[in-house]
């Protein structure tokens, strides 16, 4: 029961502690030149990055109100800084296998949509994005950034927006016209 | 400053030991902890040295020994930008921004208004403790500013 | 000298002076007798061999007569011979006669025989030539009558007066020899009597002496024989006792013998109980080895109890050093909040909702904050718990070790109940065995005991007959003395 039982992670609060410390002395460094701030995530199985830019907000196990809707991606409704947000799987959106839980959910800016996926990997300021490999094919995932982890597909958040919009749109046609 | 009806007063509310100190966020730039003092010779005996704050040689005022009160470990120093300058503050504690309504504050008796601590704007009290609202244009003698200006450091 | 010979030796003595007295007396009648006999004898054979002889001669000489006459009458010379064996007979008996006497008397009349016999002869031998010669028969026969016939009248005169004389002294010697005999048998009178009195004297001394002695012995006898019989009833009484005891001791035995035999049964019966309990002792044992090793399963996870918490020891540790990097990253956070809330102070009205954020931030931090200050008060309860917990594990582990110690030694007491037990068997078999063969020997001792019972019986007869021979000696011994006292006063 010594203090002796883990010498690096005390010694790592104290590198944490000094390295903060010293980050007051030094000068404000100025902002790089060009610089896109991502979120990194994991929705249905595979990593993704999604530009902060496009995110109001950030949630983690926000209770889902079950609601049937014309769209099967739709988890249901969370409520949001007082709205009603509809919540939709990201990873089911984007062709993958429904989550069976995902906790944590990224809100559109302009907070019409809802993405839940099932974890949050980190908030990163990166290079800006290249674009993606076959992003021809591919309707929502057109750019790629480099992470210290490793290349990140982009979710244009607002094309899904878009889309997962015109779809509700034409289903709700589609009713109405039968 | 000093306007009784000005609507509220931002501050940064601080404790040293006891006492209640609070700074107008205006000039205040931002709170970090204590970091490494390099002590200096012919400094009043409130001035603790000099630390090396964003690249720049800041004096270090305790202000526990600048409101005579026993000496303390500080937790937290708060800078504070004095016209060109900079000067940091050793506190016991930074317990946040608080926004203090001036009617609630007096001004400095008479009796202290010319004494050595001008660097008190204003008093008033927070939880039934005495609260003092510091100028921090005052906290460094003007002929200090030079001594240091000229001093190896800056 | 009396006193000093023994019993014996005085009847010895005594009997030897009477037997001296008594030879002396056969001696003296011996030598009487001899001299009667002597004397009858001389009387006899030669006094009357001398007249048988006296007559042999008449005889001869009446058979000379007659051979002389034959011849003269018939004149056969067979007569002749017959003469002549007649003449030397009569020669010879008086040659014996002659021998034989002493007498001078007589020598004197057998001189006068002879000589008239020869006178005879003479004639004879004168007639006998005449009638050779042929003489007429009358001349022969007065030749014959005068000069035969006084020849033969001289010799039977001669003859007679021997006869006579010899008669005589026939006489004589029968009165000597009378006389002799009647001196010897006053002798023999004189010393028998002698004797007689000779005898009484020692008879009186030695009924005296030999009285007083015998008396004595007697007496001893009687005080003895009183002894032996005061003995005698003893032994009969101790005889009676032992056969009481005999019978005491045959019960006595047969109660030993019942008892030794139920020994046997009981150390049967123990032996088998402690085998039994050596098969008990054997599963506790087995138990006890069960029980061990199930303290070593206890102290084993004593032992993993003690790490586990050792290890929960370490990652409270492990988790205080994370809570310090979270405490460190909430303080951090504080500082930051603090920041962006000046910074979106210095920015007006747009960044009014950017210090909210960053207020929640703080608070948040603040939350965080306080959560590690709980969570380090929890880890410090773990950690006092923890070592709390080790301290009584450590404790309980010394206890299980102690108890596996004692269960140690409690196994090694079985195991030692068990050796104990198996020579408890082992010693029960023994006394069973010995019992046995104690058994067979008090069985054996039982029928000693019985012979002796019956020598004892026995041994009471014949204490029995011992008392009564004692007091028939007694009885005796009194009638000896009474005797014996008798004949010392008379």
């Amino acid at each position: 029961m010594s203090d002796a039982a883990d010498p690096t992670l005390a010694r790592r609060a104290d590198g944490l502690r000094a390295q903060f410390d010293a980050g007051f002395a030094v000068a404000h460094r100025a902002a790089p030149a060009a610089f896109t701030e991502v979120l990194t995530l994991r929705a249905g199985g595979v990593v993704y990055a999604l530009r902060v830019a496009h995110i109001g907000a950030l949630h983690a196990d926000r209770q889902l109100t079950p609601l049937p809707g014309p769209i099967p991606e739709l988890l249901g409704l969370a409520g949001v800084r007082g709205d009603l947000v509809p919540v939709y799987d990201l990873g089911a959106l984007l062709g993958h296998a429904a989550a069976s839980s995902p906790r944590w959910l990224v809100v559109s800016a302009d907070a019409r949509v809802g993405l839940a996926f099932e974890a949050f990997e980190a908030h990163l300021r990166v290079a800006p994005p290249g674009p993606a490999e076959g992003a021809a094919e591919r309707t929502h995932v057109r750019e790629v950034v480099m992470t210290p982890a490793g290349a990140r597909p982009v979710v244009d958040v607002p094309s899904l927006c878009e889309a997962i919009v015109r779809r509700a749109a034409a289903t709700t046609k589609a009713e109405r016209g039968r | 400053m000093g306007e009784i009806d000005a609507p509220s007063i931002p501050t940064l509310l601080c404790r040293v030991q006891r006492t209640f100190c609070a700074l107008p966020l205006t000039s205040v730039v931002e709170t970090m902890r204590p970091l490494p003092v390099q002590r200096l010779g012919g400094l009043p005996p409130f001035l603790c040295g000099v630390a090396i704050i964003r690249g720049e040689a800041v004096p270090v005022v305790d202000l526990a020994t600048l409101l005579g009160l026993s000496e303390d470990a500080p937790t937290r120093y708060v800078t504070l930008r004095v016209g060109e300058h900079h000067v940091a503050l050793a506190v016991s504690e930074v317990v946040g921004v608080r926004a203090l309504l001036p009617a609630r504050l007096g001004e400095l008796p008479g009796l202290l208004r010319d004494s050595t601590a001008q660097f008190v704007q204003l008093l008033g009290t927070l939880d039934e403790r005495l609260l003092l609202v510091l100028n921090g244009a005052r906290l460094v003698p003007d002929g200090l500013w030079k001594h240091l200006d000229s001093g190896p450091i800056a | 000298m009396a006193r000093e010979m023994t019993f014996g030796q005085k009847i010895g003595a005594g009997f030897a002076v009477t037997v001296v007295l008594t030879v002396t007396i056969a001696a003296v009648a011996v030598y009487a007798l001899r001299r009667v006999v002597h004397s009858k004898d001389l009387v006899i054979d030669v006094q009357a061999q001398e007249l048988i002889d006296a007559q042999r001669i008449q005889e001869h000489l009446e058979s000379k007569r007659s051979a002389i006459r034959g011849y003269l009458w018939l004149g056969t010379e067979d007569r002749l011979r017959d003469l002549e064996q007649s003449r030397a007979d009569l020669l010879a008996g008086l040659g014996r006669l002659q021998r034989r006497a002493k007498d001078p008397a007589a020598r004197e009349r057998l001189a006068e025989i002879a000589r008239a016999e020869q006178a005879h002869q003479d004639a004879s031998s004168a007639v006998l030539e005449l009638k050779r010669s042929g003489a007429a028969n009358d001349v022969v026969v007065s030749a014959f009558d005068s000069q035969i016939a006084p020849a033969r009248d001289r010799v039977v005169a001669a003859v007679s007066a021997f006869v006579s004389h010899e008669e005589q002294s026939l006489s004589q010697a029968r009165e000597a020899a009378t006389r002799g005999a009647d001196s010897a048998t006053l002798l023999v009178l004189i010393i028998a009597g002698l004797v007689v009195a000779l005898s009484l004297l020692i008879a009186l001394a030695l009924t005296r002496a030999l009285g007083r002695q015998i008396g004595t012995a007697v007496g001893q006898v009687q005080s003895s024989s009183a002894e032996l019989q005061a003995a005698a009833t003893q032994q009969a009484t101790g005889a009676k006792e032992q056969a009481t005891a005999m019978s005491e001791i045959t019960t006595t035995i047969s109660e030993l013998l019942a008892t030794s035999r139920q020994i046997a049964q009981s150390a049967q019966r123990v032996a088998d109980v402690a085998e039994k309990t050596a098969g008990a002792a054997r599963v506790g044992e087995g138990t006890v080895q069960r029980a061990s090793d199930s303290i070593a399963g206890i102290r084993r996870q004593v032992d993993q109890v003690v790490n586990h918490m050792l290890e929960l020891g370490r990652k409270s540790q492990q988790i205080g050093a994370v809570l310090e990097i979270v405490s460190e990253l909430a303080e951090q956070t504080n500082i930051l909040a603090i920041n962006a809330t000046i910074e979106a102070a210095g920015a007006g009205d747009s960044g009014r909702r950017f210090a909210v954020v960053a207020d929640e931030i703080r608070k948040l931090a603040d939350r965080v904050a306080g959560s590690t200050k709980e969570i380090r008060g929890l880890i410090d309860d773990v950690r006092s718990a923890v070592n709390t917990t080790v301290m009584a594990t450590e404790t309980g582990s010394k206890a299980v070790d102690s108890g596996g110690r004692q269960f140690g030694e409690v196994a090694t007491s079985f195991k030692q109940i068990a050796d104990l037990v198996a020579t408890t068997t082992e010693a029960g078999r023994e006394i069973e065995l010995s019992t046995k063969q104690q058994t067979t020997a008090v069985e054996q001792v039982n029928l000693a005991i019985a012979n002796v019972a019956q020598a004892t019986k026995e041994t009471e007869a014949s204490s029995g007959q011992t008392l009564q021979t004692a007091s028939q000696l007694a009885g005796l011994s009194r009638d000896l003395l009474q005797l014996v006292h008798q004949q010392a006063t008379a």
